[in-house]
């Protein structure tokens, strides 16, 4: 005998939760074709010889030495990496002032005023804002070569620049409040006891002293979120470089995953794209691991 | 006290001077669209002495057709989506048996794959399937991408359902249909509304894999399809800009009158996490 409870045989077991694995039927269905399989062919194909409409060919890690030697593939990491700085410093700073000031406003109906209207700027589609930073940055018609001769600055080509691309494509999300992240570090504030920013009040605990000591330790998870969030999209989104330089001049504002798209269909290396996917996705998931770990052993 | 009305005085100013920001390119885009070539030319920021209102009809006839592509697709993956992960969830939630844990991880645990990774494996895959140029190519992996969200914030809320009311139905002999029929979803309405706005304001954003697997253009959704109409403008700004808003609109009309559901949502997936 193995225990006092009477186990059912696992096929019984299973047979009489049939219902439920009929339910999930549809969903697994979906992700086997939609997700898992292609997930499976990625990883396969980074060790494949794949081009245009030939058969693919293993060739072991041929690709991968080949990425590791391929200038093109540095230059696109250098890129996406200022992406990155800038994603995971301004783009976490700015929606934790935004709630702070927030959190500061004394009436309630204001707070959700400006907090809906905040949230609003989503609903202009993403691309559609993109389209009219193109052509804000316009050297002819748009305004900023307007806006910086303000500062004493002559016109730029903006975009097409080769110098000053790469800044264009980064600084196009001014004022760079994520809508999704405001709420996220929004959230975490409201959380806060009020009970403890009393008793802050009353030890006459300044502001600056209440931010560094009670705010920011008690939303470091919320913060922790959005860091990761956003190293994660800066990592991987292209469609900006896409729409709005296709990369260029040159490879100036080139990042991993436009190289890769730009292999997969340009250049039908599908092989090449794959391991560059493959890479991306190593990076990503060591950059999780590692902010996980760090943020962590912060807070014990 | 009254230092702290000003700073909450200082706070509404600096809040405001964020949103006029945050809604800068909007406005431009407003401005620009009621305006005609000559006063374009003499600079973006300056209010339209005359208003061209026909800007928008010469916009109106281009955007309609994509439009009505987005809309049908949106509306094909919110209903996908949400009976799809309502049935899975609810087995998830309310069930127990074997491999149900190892299944809910391995769901979950694409949330963690980036969506670069498996585009070039996908489009070889629906190519070989020959569901290039159709709907089915954007609604399906949306579908599949979208309930892996929903399947996370669904089975957390059903799973909080007080057990008794399941109790008093299944005296009643009701089959597990209509128990998830008429208990479960009606309990669930807002958590379903927030799945539905989402997955609506994905599907409308989406960009690159509609892309790369539609360049036939009647049935192209709105955002590959501005694309089109942005080169045929070439350096017409007035219309284009109009087609801009024409563009917006709809995804505005549903995300404002959900905003609710939107806000609530994603502040309770924000807490969990």
């Amino acid at each position: 005998m193995r225990g006092t409870e009477p186990r059912l045989p696992l096929w019984r077991s299973v047979y009489r939760a049939k219902h439920a694995y009929a339910f999930l039927l549809p969903l697994i269905a979906l992700l086997a074709i939609f997700s898992y399989y292609p997930i499976v062919m990625a990883l396969k194909m980074s060790f494949y010889q794949w081009k245009g409409g030939n058969e693919a060919i293993f060739n072991g890690l041929d690709n991968f030495r080949e990425l590791f030697s391929d200038p093109t593939f540095y230059r696109s990491l250098g890129n996406v990496f200022r992406f990155i700085l800038f994603d995971c410093t301004v783009g976490v700073l700015m929606p934790l002032l935004v709630a702070e000031l927030l959190f500061h406003l004394r009436s309630a109906r204001l707070q959700y005023a400006f907090r809906t209207m905040f949230v609003a700027t989503i609903t202009v589609p993403s691309v559609v804002v993109i389209l009219i930073w193109v052509f804000l940055y316009n050297p002819v018609v748009g305004g900023m070569n307007a806006v910086v001769s303000v500062l004493g600055i002559g016109p730029q080509l903006w975009l097409g620049g080769t110098s000053t691309a790469l800044g264009s494509v980064i600084l196009s999300g001014f004022p760079f409040i994520n809508p999704i992240y405001l709420l996220i570090i929004f959230a975490g504030l409201q959380a806060i006891p009020g009970s403890l920013i009393e008793a802050s009040v009353l030890e006459g605990c300044g502001r600056w002293r209440r931010f560094l000591s009670i705010d920011l330790p008690l939303v470091s998870g919320q913060l922790k979120l959005v860091f990761i969030l956003s190293v994660l999209h800066a990592m991987q989104s292209f469609y900006k470089p896409l729409i709005m330089t296709g990369g260029g001049p040159g490879d100036a504002t080139l990042v991993p995953g436009l190289y890769m798209f730009q292999s997969g269909f340009s250049r039908n290396d599908f092989g090449y794209a794959s391991t560059i996917g493959f890479v991306m996705l190593i990076a990503m998931l060591a950059i999780t691991f590692a902010t996980n770990k760090l943020v962590r052993s912060e807070n014990d | 006290m009254r230092n702290q009305r000003a700073v909450s005085a200082v706070a509404a100013v600096l809040l405001s001077l964020f949103v006029f920001f945050s809604f800068f390119p909007v406005l431009i885009m407003l401005l620009t669209s009621v305006k005609s070539r000559l006063e374009i030319s003499l600079g973006i920021f300056r209010l339209p002495t005359d208003i061209r209102w026909d800007n928008y009809g010469r916009a109106f006839r281009k955007v309609i057709p994509y439009t009505g592509n987005s809309l049908l697709i949106a509306v094909a993956v919110v209903v996908g989506v949400l009976i799809v992960s309502s049935l899975a969830a609810y087995s998830l939630a309310r069930y127990r048996f074997p491999g149900r844990e190892p299944i809910y991880y391995s769901i979950i645990a694409l949330m963690m794959v980036p969506t670069v990774l498996v585009l070039i494996p996908m489009f070889k895959m629906v190519a070989a399937l020959h569901l290039l140029n159709s709907y089915w190519v954007v609604i399906l992996p949306q579908v599949a991408g979208g309930c892996v969200m929903a399947v996370f914030l669904l089975r957390s809320f059903f799973a909080g359902l007080p057990e008794e009311l399941f109790e008093s139905f299944r005296i009643d002999g009701a089959r597990e249909g209509t128990v998830l029929r008429s208990l479960v979803l009606p309990l669930s309405k807002p958590i379903l509304g927030t799945v539905a706005v989402l997955n609506f304001n994905t599907s409308w954003n989406d960009y690159i894999w509609p892309m790369v697997t539609i360049n036939k253009e009647s049935l192209k959704p709105i955002v590959t399809g501005i694309m089109s109409f942005t080169n045929d403008y070439s350096s017409d700004y007035g219309p284009m800009m109009a087609a801009y808003v024409l563009a917006s609109l709809p995804l505005m009309l549903v995300i404002g009158f959900s905003m609710r559901y939107f806000v609530d949502g994603l502040t309770s997936g924000a807490v969990k996490a």
